[in-house]
């Protein structure tokens, strides 16, 4: 006995149902930016408490010797490791652009750092707009994180 | 006009509109935030103007600090950017959410 659709009214029922099945997983929840990262933001924060160090050591040390880049070596190459570390973990992350550039723009900083430093600080005064930029900077992509961890889930 | 003439106020005002502008919908959500960055970023450059005129750093070391200065307004902007990408985002999973709550009680169990 022949259906009641015929051929066509068969592929017509399956082509809908196959668009409705497309609908319903276009309904799952849209991502533009990558989801938020917990080791990230810890590893990140304490960057920040390490570079806050350095400036609180810093202030105290400058016009002694022992404020010399020479002394400072094992600092930049643990900040540089750290932040490439970051930056590794961070590309294997989808839709992570964002985050590595800021992660590569904080490398610039600390490189720029250590180049001004090796040069020598005659002052605090030097060092108060760089330790600005860069709580700017980490201020900038923690805020990041935080927003990425409180945006809407479906 | 000598680097340490530069008015903070203006030069903050002049930046923010410039933000606002490029961001224009996005603005609202980033507002706080980026006016205070945008405050910071004038204030250290105007820091480092006074610095060298006080001949405390040398062309050098200015053009080190300006460099670190543009990548921290980078880094600040890319948040900014991030923000707006996260608020474009909310509002579309906001609309698909509706649709999901629609959806499943229409029919009458979770299907979405």
């Amino acid at each position: 006995m022949n259906s009641k659709y015929g051929y066509s009214g068969k592929r017509n029922v399956f082509s809908i149902t196959v668009l409705f099945f497309i609908f319903l997983y276009s309904c799952s929840s849209v991502r533009l930016i990558q989801e938020y990262d917990e080791i990230t933001d810890q590893k990140l924060t304490a960057l920040q408490e390490k570079m806050a160090r350095f400036f609180v050591k810093m202030e105290r040390q400058i016009g002694f010797p022992e404020s010399k880049y020479e002394n400072y070596i094992e600092f930049y190459d643990d900040v540089k490791t750290e932040l490439n570390v970051l930056e590794v973990r961070s590309r294997a992350i989808p839709k992570s652009d964002i985050v590595q550039q800021q992660l590569k723009s904080v490398q610039s900083q600390i490189t720029n750092l250590e180049k001004l430093h090796k040069l020598g600080f005659n002052s605090y005064e030097e060092l108060i707009p760089i330790r600005n930029a860069l709580d700017n900077s980490f201020a900038a992509i923690i805020q990041l994180q935080m927003s990425l961890k409180s945006r809407i889930k479906l | 006009m000598p680097l340490t003439d530069i008015d903070i106020n203006t030069l903050i005002k002049e930046m923010t509109e410039a933000a606002k502008k490029e961001l224009k919908s996005k603005w609202k959500e980033v507002k706080p935030f980026a006016e205070q960055q945008l405050k910071s970023f004038a204030e250290n450059i105007k820091m480092i103007a006074v610095l060298k005129a006080k001949g405390k750093i040398n062309e050098e070391k200015a053009r080190l600090h300006l460099a670190i200065q543009k990548e921290s307004a980078r880094t600040v902007l890319l948040t900014i950017e991030g923000i707006g990408l996260i608020a474009a985002e909310n509002a579309i999973n906001a609309a698909l959410k509706v649709v999901q709550t629609t959806v499943n009680k229409s029919i009458g169990w979770a299907l979405l």
